[in-house]
C-alpha cells in the first residue's frame, strides 16, 4: 500500500469536505432533539388519551341501557324467585364491569341478588326509597368502602300498570371498565388518569398511591373538564412530580383523560437520542473517511502504474504491458499505452526477424544452389565460352563425373549444334535477360537434353558483359508428357468433329451464349458454321424459349440432366426433338456435384437429334391404338352376334318342338296301336319316323343347352346326395338299353363313399351320355361303371368294351358337332353334342373329363366332381 | 286297359288343335273326360262352369290372357282354387318354370309330350289334390 501525494490530497480534501457536513447536520439535529422528543411523545399520548376516551364512553353508554332493559322486562315480574336469580347472574355474567344485581319487592325485601350472600331488606337504603317512588337514580362514583374501588349504583324502579311493583339496583365498577385500558404499558413513569365530571379520578394507573381522589384544582383537570385538549408540560402532578401532562375530554359523559409522564424520562430519551446521533456521525465520518482512501487509491494507483510504466520503456523494457482493467478513461489511457507499447514491440520484433531471415536466405540459397535439381552456372562469353562457376546439379544433369571436369569443357560442347550457342548468348547480350529458352543440349554421353534456360547478362559500367549467370532445368521429360497429352487431344477433337453427336459448352443465365460446339451440332441445327451457332442465344433454338429456363434449372439443380427431349428448333424454324445431357461445370474446372461451392461457369452437353425415331415411335403408337380399338371394337360387335345367337337358337327350339310335339305324340300312339291295329309294314315305317323325330328333338335340346352354355345363362345349382342317390335315377335307364343290346351292365362303387356336394341335375346328365354312349356304341361285351374318391375329388370312369376311338379323334371327341368315328357306321346315331355339353358342365362345377381308348377293344371316359364347390364357375 | 280316368273331367287349354286333340286323344285312353279350350278366356270361363279335376295349360296363348295370366285368375276364384293346374309348354328354359310354379301350377307337362308320362302325371296330381280335400 503505497500513498503518493495526489491520494493524499484527494483524500484530505474529501474527509475536510465530509466532517464539515456531517458536523454541521448532527449539530442542528442535537439543537432540535428535546422538542421533536417532546412533540413526539406528547402527540402519542394525546392519541392514546382519545383511545382511552372513546372506549370508556363506549362502554360506559352499553351498562344503563341494559339494566333499563332488564327492569322493564316482564319476565322479572312474574317470575319466581329462583329465575329471577337465574336472570340477574346471567347478565352480571355478560357485563364484568356490573359487579351485583338485587331485585327488592315494594317492601324492601330483596327478592333475589347476583353472588351467594343473604337476602337483606333494603327499605332504608335511600336509593331503594328513590326508586321506589317511581324515579331512577345513578348515583355520583364513590369508593367502596372495603376494596376501594370506584363504584356507581344504578338504582331502577320496576313498573306494572304504571305501578311500582319493586326495584332493581346495580353496582357499577369503574376500575373494571378501565382494567384493559390500564393495563396497556405506556411508559415505566407515566400514568393514565380518568376523570369524573366532578373532578374525582374514576381510574388511575396508580390507584392506591393517590393522596387526593379530588383532583378538580388541578389546572389540567379544568381544562379537560372544559371539553379542552392538549399538552401541559411543567406542572406538578397528584403525585407530587414533575410532568408533561396530555388531556383528552370524554365528550359523552363530561369525563376526561389524563395521560401524565415525569420530565425526568423525556430527558432521559432526548439524551438518548443525542448520544445516536453523535455515534451515527462518527460512524459515517469514519465510512466515508474509507469510501474516500479507496477511490483516491482507484485514481492515483492507475496513473502511479503508468509512470513506472513509462520509465521501464524508456529504459527499453517493452514486455510489460499496464495492468489497468477500468473502463473509464484512465482505462483508455492505459488500453492506448499498452497498444503503444505492442507497436513498439512488433516494430522491433519485425526488424530483428528481418535481419535473422535476411541472414537465414542467405544461406538457403547457398545451400540451395549446391542441392537443388536446377542447373546454376556463371560462365564467359566469347565463342565457346567456359565455366567460371558450376552447381552440382548441373553436373549431375549432364552426366560429367566432377565440377572439375565440368569446368574444364566449353560451354559449347553442351549444345547439339555449337551454332546455337552463339545465337543464343548473342540474345543474351542484346536483352539483357533471356527467360525459359528451350535449348537442344546434349549429355556428356551425347543423350539429347531439352534445356529451359534462364540467364541474365551481368555488365560492366561500359556495357560489356562480363559473364553470363543462368539456371538451366531438364525439361526432357515433360516435353514427352506434354507431347503425349497434345496427341491425345488431338485425338479427342477429331472424334468431336466427326461425332453425329452434337457436343456444347454454353453458359449459364437466361439466354445463354454457345462458347464450343461441334460441326455434328451446327448440323443438327441446320446452321451454316460454327461462327453461325456461338453468335446466337441458346434461349433461341428452343421452340419455346421458356424451356430452357426450365432444363438448365433442372441441370442446375441436380448438378446434371440426362437424355431429356427437347423441342428444339432449326435455323430455318424446323422443330426438331432432341435428347440432350448436360453437366454443369464450376469454377476451378471442376465438372462436379451440386455440393460445390463454386460458382457455375458453364453447361457442358451433348445433343442427339432424335426426330425421326420419335416420329417412328409416334406413328408405331397410333398403328397400336388404331389396333386395339379395331379390336375392341369386333369383340363387341361378336359379343352382340352371340347374344343374338343364343336368343334365336333359344326361340328356335321352342318352335321346333312345338310341331315335333305332334309329330312324336301322334306317331308314339299309333305305334302303340292305340289307334287301331297296324301292320309289320306299317310299324316298321311309323318306327323310322319316331326314332327320326326323337333324334331331331335330343339335337334341338343339345343345341339349346349349349346355346345357355355359351350365353352363360346356365346357373349350376349344388345340393348334397349321395352316390347310391345319383346310380339308382341313371342305371334303370340304362340297364333296359344295355338289355336290348345284350349288354352286361355292372358298376362298384368305393365303400364309405362322401357325399357329393355338386349341381345333381347336371351331374346326372352328364352320367347318363356317358353310360348311353357307351352301350350305344358297343355290341357286345360289358360295360362298367366305377365310383371312387380321392381327398379331393369323385371320380366318375365308364369303361366299355366297344368299337373305341382313333386315337387322333380323342382329341377332339369333346367338341360339339364333331361325332367321330362311327359317325359313317349305320346305326350309332347322336347329336354330337352329348360329350360337348358333359364337358362344359363338369368344367362348370371344377371338374375335368377325358377319354381313353384302344381301337376296336374299348374305350374309358372318366370325370371328376370336386369335393368343394368352385368359386367362380 | 284300366280305365283310372272314369269319371274325371280334364280341360286341356292349347290354341293348337293337333295338340288338343293328342292329349285329349291319350287321356281319353284312359277314361278321361277331356274338354278343350283355345284362349285364356274360354280357359276360365270353361273352368267355372265345367269345374274340371284337371287343367292342363298351355302357358303361351294368343290373344290378351296367356297361361300364366290365366291361370293366375283361376287361383284367385276360391271355388276354383283347389282345381290342380299343369303348365305345358315347348320352353326348357328354368325361368319360364319357375315363373309357372310361382302363379299357382301344381307342376309341368314339357312338349312334346311322352303319351305315357302324360296319364302318369295327371293321375298324380289329381289324386295327390284329391288327398287334401
Amino acid at each position: 500500500m503505497r500513498f503518493n501525494r495526489l491520494s493524499h490530497q484527494i483524500l484530505l480534501v474529501f474527509v475536510l469536505v465530509v466532517i464539515v457536513c456531517l458536523g454541521v447536520s448532527g449539530w442542528f439535529v442535537m439543537q432540535f432533539s428535546e422538542n421533536i422528543v417532546t412533540r413526539k411523545i406528547s402527540e402519542g399520548d394525546l392519541n392514546f388519551a382519545g383511545r382511552i376516551a372513546q372506549q370508556v364512553a363506549a362502554e360506559m353508554a352499553s351498562v344503563k341501557p341494559t339494566l333499563t332493559l332488564l327492569a322493564e322486562s316482564t319476565g322479572l315480574r312474574l317470575m319466581e324467585a329462583t329465575e329471577v336469580k337465574g336472570t340477574i347472574d346471567r347478565v352480571q355474567r355478560s357485563f364484568p364491569e356490573i359487579t351485583s344485581i338485587y331485585v327488592a319487592d315494594v317492601e324492601g325485601e330483596q327478592i333475589a341478588r347476583t353472588g351467594t350472600g343473604k337476602l337483606e331488606n333494603v327499605s332504608k337504603i335511600w336509593s331503594f326509597q328513590v326508586a321506589r317512588g317511581g324515579d331512577e337514580l345513578v348515583s355520583d362514583i364513590y369508593l367502596k368502602p372495603m376494596t376501594s374501588e370506584p363504584v356507581q349504583t344504578i338504582t331502577l324502579p320496576i313498573i306494572d300498570n304504571g305501578t311500582v311493583v319493586g326495584v332493581l339496583s346495580a353496582d357499577v365498577s369503574f376500575t373494571r371498565i378501565m382494567v384493559s385500558v390500564m393495563g396497556i404499558y405506556i411508559g415505566k413513569n407515566a400514568n393514565v388518569v380518568v376523570v369524573a365530571d366532578n373532578g374525582r379520578v374514576v381510574a388511575h394507573t396508580r390507584m392506591k398511591q393517590v393522596p387526593e381522589l379530588d383532583l378538580a384544582r388541578l389546572p389540567v383537570v379544568e381544562a379537560v373538564l372544559a371539553g379542552e385538549k392538549g399538552t401541559m408540560k411543567g406542572y406538578t402532578d397528584e403525585l407530587g412530580r414533575q410532568v408533561l401532562g396530555s388531556y383528552m375530554p370524554i365528550r359523552e359523559l363530561g369525563w376526561g383523560v389524563l395521560i401524565q409522564r415525569p420530565l425526568a424520562d423525556i430527558d432521559a430519551e432526548v439524551g438518548q437520542l443525542r448520544t445516536t446521533i453523535i455515534l451515527v456521525t462518527i460512524a459515517a465520518v469514519l465510512l466515508a473517511v474509507l469510501a474516500g482512501w479507496l477511490m483516491s487509491r482507484q485514481i492515483a494507483k492507475p496513473i502511479g502504474q503508468l509512470a513506472s510504466a513509462s520509465e521501464r520503456v524508456a529504459q527499453g523494457d517493452l514486455s510489460t504491458p499496464v495492468d489497468v482493467k477500468s473502463s473509464n478513461e484512465i482505462g483508455v489511457l492505459a488500453h492506448s499505452f499498452n497498444q503503444m507499447i505492442v507497436s513498439l514491440k512488433k516494430s522491433r520484433d519485425e526488424l530483428q526477424q528481418w535481419s535473422e531471415e535476411l541472414q537465414e536466405s542467405e544461406e538457403k540459397y547457398r545451400t540451395l544452389a549446391e542441392n537443388v535439381n536446377v542447373g546454376v552456372y556463371r560462365n564467359t562469353p566469347g565463342p565457346k565460352g567456359e565455366f567460371i562457376e558450376v552447381n552440382p546439379a548441373l553436373v549431375k544433369m549432364f552426366g560429367y563425373k566432377s565440377r572439375k571436369e565440368m569446368l574444364s569443357i566449353n560451354v559449347a560442347d553442351l549444345y547439339q549444334n555449337p551454332k546455337e550457342r552463339e545465337k543464343f548468348s548473342d540474345k543474351v547480350a542484346r536483352e539483357g535477360l533471356v527467360r525459359g529458352e528451350e535449348l537442344q543440349l546434349k549429355k556428356k554421353d551425347g543423350t539429347p537434353l531439352i534445356g529451359a534456360v534462364s540467364t541474365v547478362a551481368v555488365k560492366d559500367e561500359e556495357g560489356r558483359v562480363q559473364h553470363y549467370d543462368g539456371i538451366i532445368e531438364d525439361i526432357t521429360e515433360r516435353k514427352k508428357v506434354e507431347e503425349a497429352l497434345r496427341e491425345s487431344e488431338e485425338k479427342y477433337r477429331t472424334l468431336t468433329e466427326n461425332v453425329n453427336i452434337g457436343i456444347y459448352r454454353v453458359t449459364p443465365g437466361p439466354k445463354g451464349n454457345f462458347i464450343e460446339v461441334n460441326p455434328a451440332l451446327v448440323k443438327i441445327l441446320g446452321y451454316k458454321n460454327k461462327k453461325e451457332v456461338l453468335s446466337i442465344n441458346v434461349a433461341d433454338i428452343y421452340q419455346n424459349p421458356k424451356e430452357r429456363k426450365k432444363f438448365s434449372d433442372k441441370v442446375i439443380r441436380q448438378g446434371f440432366a440426362t437424355g431429356e427431349e427437347l423441342q428444339l428448333k432449326k435455323r430455318d424454324g424446323t422443330p426438331i426433338i432432341a435428347s440432350v445431357s448436360a453437366i454443369i461445370v464450376r469454377a476451378g474446372g471442376k465438372a462436379a456435384g451440386r455440393d460445390d461451392a463454386g460458382n457455375i461457369l458453364y453447361f457442358d452437353g451433348i445433343m442427339e437429334d432424335i426426330t425421326k425415331r420419335k416420329q417412328a415411335e409416334e406413328e408405331l403408337r397410333k398403328h397400336r391404338e388404331h389396333l386395339e380399338e379395331l379390336v375392341k371394337e369386333r369383340t363387341s360387335e361378336l359379343e352382340e352376334m352371340s347374344r343374338h345367337k343364343s336368343q334365336f337358337l333359344a326361340n328356335m327350339s321352342h318352335e321346333l318342338r312345338t310341331p315335333l310335339n305332334s309329330i312324336i305324340g301322334y306317331t308314339k300312339l299309333m305305334l302303340d296301336g292305340l289307334e287301331g291295329d297296324i301292320n309289320e309294314e306299317q310299324q316298321k315305317d311309323l318306327h323310322t319316323v319316331y326314332t327320326n323325330s326323337k333324334h331331331l328333338l335330343e339335337l334341338i335340346n343339345g343345341l339349346l343347352d349349349l346355346s345357355r352354355i355359351e350365353a352363360g345363362k346356365t346357373v349350376l345349382s349344388y345340393g348334397t346326395f349321395t352316390v347310391s342317390d345319383l346310380i339308382s335315377e341313371v342305371i334303370p335307364t340304362i340297364e333296359q338299353l344295355a338289355r336290348e343290346k345284350g349288354l352286361i351292365l355292372t358298376y362298384s362303387v368305393a365303400p364309405d363313399i362322401d357325399r357329393l356336394y355338386a349341381d345333381k341335375a347336371k351331374t346326372k346328365q352328364v352320367l347318363i351320355n356317358i353310360l348311353g354312349n357307351a352301350v350305344k356304341f358297343t355290341n357286345e361285351g360289358s360295360i362298367n361303371l366305377n365310383v371312387d374318391e380321392t381327398d379331393s375329388d369323385f371320380i366318375f370312369s365308364v369303361t366299355d368294351t366297344g368299337i373305341g376311338i382313333n386315337e387322333e379323334d380323342l382329341e377332339v371327341v369333346f367338341d360339339s358337332f364333331k361325332q367321330v368315328g362311327p359317325a359313317q357306321i349305320a346305326g350309332y346315331e347322336g347329336t354330337g353334342l352329348g360329350l360337348a355339353i358333359s364337358k362344359q358342365f363338369i368344367e362348370m362345377q371344377g371338374g375335368r373329363i377325358w377319354a381313353e381308348s384302344e381301337l376296336g377293344k374299348g374305350s374309358t371316359f372318366t370325370f371328376t366332381v370336386p369335393k368343394k364347390k368352385v368359386t367362380s364357375p | 286297359m284300366e280305365q283310372e280316368g272314369a269319371g274325371k273331367k280334364i280341360l286341356v287349354v292349347d290354341d293348337k288343335e293337333d295338340s288338343r286333340r293328342l292329349v285329349g286323344k291319350v287321356l281319353r285312353l284312359r277314361g278321361y273326360e277331356v274338354i278343350g279350350a283355345a284362349t285364356g278366356e274360354d280357359a276360365i270361363n270353361m273352368a267355372q262352369t265345367e269345374l274340371p279335376g284337371l287343367i292342363l295349360m298351355d302357358i303361351r296363348l294368343p290373344g290378351g290372357i296367356d297361361g300364366l295370366e290365366a291361370t293366375r285368375r283361376i287361383k284367385a276364384m276360391p271355388q276354383l282354387a283347389h282345381i290342380p293346374i299343369l303348365a305345358m309348354t315347348a320352353s326348357v328354359r328354368p325361368e319360364d318354370m319357375q315363373r309357372a310354379l310361382a302363379e299357382g301350377c301344381s307342376g309341368f307337362v314339357r312338349k312334346p309330350i311322352d303319351i305315357d308320362e302324360l296319364p302318369r302325371q295327371v293321375a298324380e296330381h289329381i289324386a295327390r289334390a284329391s288327398s287334401t280335400d
